[in-house]
């Protein structure tokens, strides 16, 4: 009764669904070497649910990877992993910290997460129904006009926009330490593809996803520098970057089809890029969780000493989510400022500054911080994370280095000298306002996260208005035997007159 | 040949007379003739199937008195469907007591197949005092259902409902009265006939009383308040044939009697409103209400209600007549079938869960899904199906319903249908968070374990609400052939001309 359409894709597809199969192997060799045979496999599941969404052709298996992506990953977060499994020692220091979180927090969070991921696949569903009840066909391409403003709100929701990303933050951050490797991948990235296939929206002429994008792209970096959490910081990355990403898909709505054809592949590579440099980020953070056995920036320090591997991956890493030229995320973003333009690519740029001088705290905090020495049996970094690393580096290194090389993107001159110097100048920039303003940054906390007011007023909500109607319910059959009389009657007068 | 329409309710009733001696023989013997009575009304059910697939409708009258005078049975491709859910529940409730339960109380099988009978006999009632007769036998059965485990909760939960089923059958008996005043007649196809020379008036208030007293019957909000704690007091299987097949019958009457016999959206074509939105409000107040439940067996309940609402929404779409009439009679036949296997297996898959955890509360399915895997996956892979997430049966219902209303009232209903989704989800994912929850795990002794025969028997089922939106077509045919009469308003009118004879 349903249709089932899938084909491989092609070009710049092909090579993220490489990506998605890559991390999606790295994960489960991850889990396998931290003996988590549970966690392997909702990762085996999880990537394959992004697998699914690129091989889809048509807009009902895409739904299912949708859901599947939710489904996955409830189980992942859940998996709340014994923690210090990433790494190698005969005897672990006690630090006294709970590096994996607590398995209650993590499922609260898992409940959450579902919800936000339903909310997205129900407007997915009103979208699609619009789509096809005006005649449109389930081919997986741009959805007719009526019914782009529910799937850009499920797009929003699924690539976590804010106010929307409660689910992301809450549930990538509660979840153990692996599972934000694997998490980071794929529900925002697919969220962005699903975009890019369906989504052609404009709003007063204006491209409103690219708006919303490149306010979120900032917003979500001022955030990111307030946090002291690591994967607090680095899921507030992922919001920011997701944004880029959107800035780019986002284009299809604006007039001209030569700017939105290079908006959805800048958007798409950057998307590439942003998988392989979070990962590495995220593997990063875990491997540091795991060594301290807590998820606290301001009581870690002076690991670059211990794991110098892990710290040259690190910066790799940061170097590549700045943008700096020789870099994966640089040839991305040159793209998508060139393809954007104007007010949105300035936007793009103050992102930038901001995720650089972001990330120097990411880096000092964790690894050039001096620390007091740690004396006895010093825990090193396990071969599976350490080769893992290296190989998510060296893409990072090897796609800056020959961005062109990449199957299926963009034609266009990354070096030119005025690109390389708009590479650079927000990363300088960046650098120097940590050397200048660390010392203060590092002391802000508690910034408002407006999130939790969300699910405040949700649960607020769940309490004032659900026990008086099961209280209804439970007693007095003679309030509802009047009710129901009444009605009855009301019903029958109402059809008398209409 | 057509004796057999009236062999489907002496069958079972014959069974439950027999069983009513039986029982004080042994419990064998009765267990014997329980089995004899399923396996003969699904031998009957079936031929009855073969005949209508060949003939397209099959008549029968009692005695050979011809109508007026005479008692006629009839079946066409709509109630064979039901039939069909019918017997279906009916095979499944004895093979999962035969299989779960060691000793069951005798007057539970007596009640079962008296329903039965009862709602066998208003399928295939050609007239509407028959129909009528049988609504009050069945009402009989499920308050001796509902009640018989001799709890005080049950005894509430009983009288309760016989206050609303005493409004029902009110509301109904006033109808009947007046349908008989404005036509003369009291046979379907002689109303149908009739009901054009009748006053509009008449057909109005008539259509209103029936939605009083079959929304009382099957639970439409603000019709839905005894449904809960009937189906808390009664046991699982029992909640699982009522909720299964006899909410099914009941809309099959509100669809025979509204849609066919006295052709309201023919005569007041508006009645598309009045359904669409008691069909959105029992979804949104069903799956709240859902929500807000603390006992698995109440959010069942309300669960039923919400889908009697997307039903609402099909039939809505069906008023308005023509092309989008059609499809969605095809989209309301779907998600009757759907909804019938997903709450039946949801209802025994939540019996083992219940009788694990010593508790229907759900705080109490703390650890459950631990302890009671089998059970417990395949209770979530039916809500998994019910919530409509792709590519289950509960989609593809979901689907075609959610296309046919936009088509027929633009995206106000789409939403309702999403919203419905979000919501369920969240009060099946609370089961999902609860089930798979450390908690201690109580020592097994042999009462809380559920037989492996019965574990196979719920996650067959189970597998079934999954595989059903990707093998539909194996039965498409039928449901095509039940939403073509569903959808025709003069489906009734042919059978007094050609028929009769």
């Amino acid at each position: 009764m349903i249709p089932f359409s899938l084909a491989v894709p092609v070009g710049l597809e092909l090579t993220l669904l490489t990506v998605f199969v890559m991390i999606g192997g790295f994960g489960v060799s991850l889990a396998l070497s931290a003996r988590d045979l549970g966690l392997a496999g909702a990762t085996a599941l999880h990537s394959l649910a992004g697998v699914l969404s690129l091989l889809a052709r048509d807009l009902i298996i895409l739904l299912i990877s949708w859901e599947l992506l939710a489904f996955s990953a409830f189980w992942l977060i859940r998996r709340v992993s014994v923690p210090r499994r990433l790494l190698v020692s005969d005897a672990l220091p006690d630090t006294g910290g709970q590096a994996g979180g607590s398995r209650d927090a993590a499922a609260r969070a898992s409940f959450w997460y579902i919800g936000g991921q339903i909310c997205a696949a129900a407007l997915f569903f009103v979208a699609i129904t619009v789509h096809v009840g005006t005649g449109g066909s389930l081919e997986v391409a741009p959805l007719a006009s009526a019914a782009q403003p529910a799937m850009a709100l499920g797009v929003f929701i699924k690539t976590a926009m804010m106010p929307l990303h409660g689910w992301l933050v809450g549930s990538y951050t509660r979840a153990g330490a692996l599972a934000g490797f694997v998490l980071s991948a794929f529900a925002t990235k697919v969220g962005v593809y699903t975009a890019a296939r369906t989504l052609a929206v404009s709003l007063f002429s204006l491209p409103i996803v690219s708006v919303v994008g490149a306010l979120v792209a900032v917003v979500a970096v001022i955030f990111a520098l307030s946090q002291h959490s690591a994967r607090r910081l680095l899921s507030f990355h992922i919001i920011s970057q997701v944004a880029y990403m959107l800035v780019g898909v986002g284009l299809a709505g604006s007039a001209t089809s030569a700017t939105s054809a290079v908006g959805i592949d800048a958007g798409i590579f950057h998307a590439i890029n942003h998988i392989i440099y979070k990962a590495l980020l995220f593997l990063v953070a875990a491997v540091a969780i795991d060594y301290f056995g807590h998820d606290d920036l301001d009581r870690m320090g002076g690991l670059a000493r211990h794991m110098p591997l892990v710290f040259v991956c690190g910066v790799v890493g940061a170097l590549a989510i700045t943008g700096v030229p020789g870099f994966s995320g640089y040839a991305s973003k040159e793209l998508l400022k060139k393809a954007s333009g104007g007010l949105l690519s300035t936007l793009l740029t103050v992102a930038s500054v901001g995720t650089a001088l972001s990330f120097s705290k990411f880096i000092y905090l964790i690894f050039l911080r001096p620390r007091p020495r740690v004396d006895g049996n010093r825990p090193s970094v396990g071969r599976v994370p350490a080769f893992v690393l290296v190989v998510l580096a060296g893409l990072s290194v090897a796609i800056g280095l020959s961005p062109h090389r990449v199957p299926g993107a963009p034609m266009h001159d990354y070096y030119a000298v005025s690109s390389v110097l708009a590479g650079v100048w927000p990363a300088m920039l960046g650098i120097g306002l940590w050397v200048v303003s660390g010392r203060w940054l590092m002391r802000i906390r508690g910034a408002v996260d407006p999130q939790p007011m969300l699910r405040r007023m949700l649960a607020g909500f769940a309490k004032a208005a659900l026990p008086p109607l099961r209280r209804a319910h439970a007693t007095d059959a003679q309030l509802a035997l009047g009710i129901t009389i009444t009605a009855a009657i009301a019903i029958t007068s109402v059809l008398v007159f209409l | 040949m057509t004796h057999i329409l009236i062999m489907v309710i002496i069958a079972p009733l014959a069974a439950a007379v027999a069983g009513s001696i039986a029982v004080y023989w042994s419990e064998r013997l009765l267990r014997c003739v329980v089995a004899a009575s399923a396996f003969a009304h699904a031998v009957f059910v079936t031929s009855i199937i073969v005949y209508v697939g060949d003939e397209g409708s099959m008549l029968y009258e009692v005695g050979a008195w011809v109508a007026p005078v005479g008692i006629m049975l009839y079946a066409d491709a709509l109630s064979v469907v039901i039939l069909l859910i019918l017997s279906a529940a009916h095979v499944v409730l004895v093979l999962h007591t035969f299989s779960a339960a060691r000793a069951s109380r005798g007057a539970t099988w007596i009640l079962v197949e008296l329903l039965v009978a009862a709602l066998s006999g208003i399928v295939v009632s050609g007239d509407l005092f028959n129909m009528f007769v049988f609504l009050e036998l069945a009402t009989v059965a499920s308050i001796g259902l509902v009640a018989h485990k001799r709890s005080a909760t049950g005894a509430g939960a009983g009288f309760v409902y016989l206050l609303f089923a005493l409004v029902s059958g009110l509301l109904f008996m006033i109808a009947v009265v007046l349908v008989y005043r404005a036509t003369g007649v009291l046979s379907l196809s002689g109303i149908a006939a009739e009901i054009d020379r009748a006053p509009e008036q008449a057909v109005r208030v008539v259509a209103g009383l029936l939605l009083g007293s079959l929304g009382i019957k099957f639970g439409l909000v603000p019709f839905h308040f005894w449904q809960a704690p009937a189906y808390e007091a009664a046991g699982s299987s029992a909640a699982a044939l009522m909720s299964g097949a006899g909410m099914k019958v009941y809309l099959y009457v509100l669809i025979r009697l509204i849609f066919h016999a006295l052709r309201v959206p023919v005569i007041v074509p508006r009645i598309g409103v009045v359904l669409l939105a008691l069909g959105a409000t029992s979804i949104l107040f069903g799956h709240l209400l859902a929500l807000a439940q603390r006992d698995l067996k109440r959010l069942l309940a309300f669960s039923s209600v919400a889908h009697v609402g997307y039903i609402f929404l099909a039939l809505a779409a069906v008023s308005r007549g023509g092309s989008i009439g059609a499809a969605a009679a095809y989209g309301a036949i779907l998600h009757i079938c759907f909804h019938a296997l997903m709450k039946s297996t949801l209802f025994y898959s939540g019996r083992s869960m219940i009788v694990r955890a010593r508790a229907s509360a759900t705080e109490r399915m703390r650890g459950v899904g631990r302890a009671e895997p089998l059970g417990f996956a395949a209770f979530m892979l039916a809500a998994v199906a019910l919530v409509g997430i792709p590519p289950t049966s509960g989609f593809y219902s979901k689907w075609r319903i959610a296309l046919d209303s936009f088509a027929g009232y633009g995206a106000f209903p789409v939403v309702v249908i999403a919203a419905g989704t979000v919501i369920s989800m969240l009060y099946y994912a609370r089961v999902l968070h609860l089930g798979l929850a450390e908690g201690e795990r109580p020592p097994v002794t042999g009462a809380e374990r559920t037989p492996t025969a019965a574990l196979a028997l719920v996650a067959l089922l189970s597998l079934g609400t999954f595989s059903m939106g990707v093998a539909g077509p194996a039965i498409e045919a039928m449901l095509t052939g039940a939403a073509a009469v569903l959808a025709d308003p003069e489906a009734i009118l042919a059978v007094t001309t050609g028929g009769a004879a």
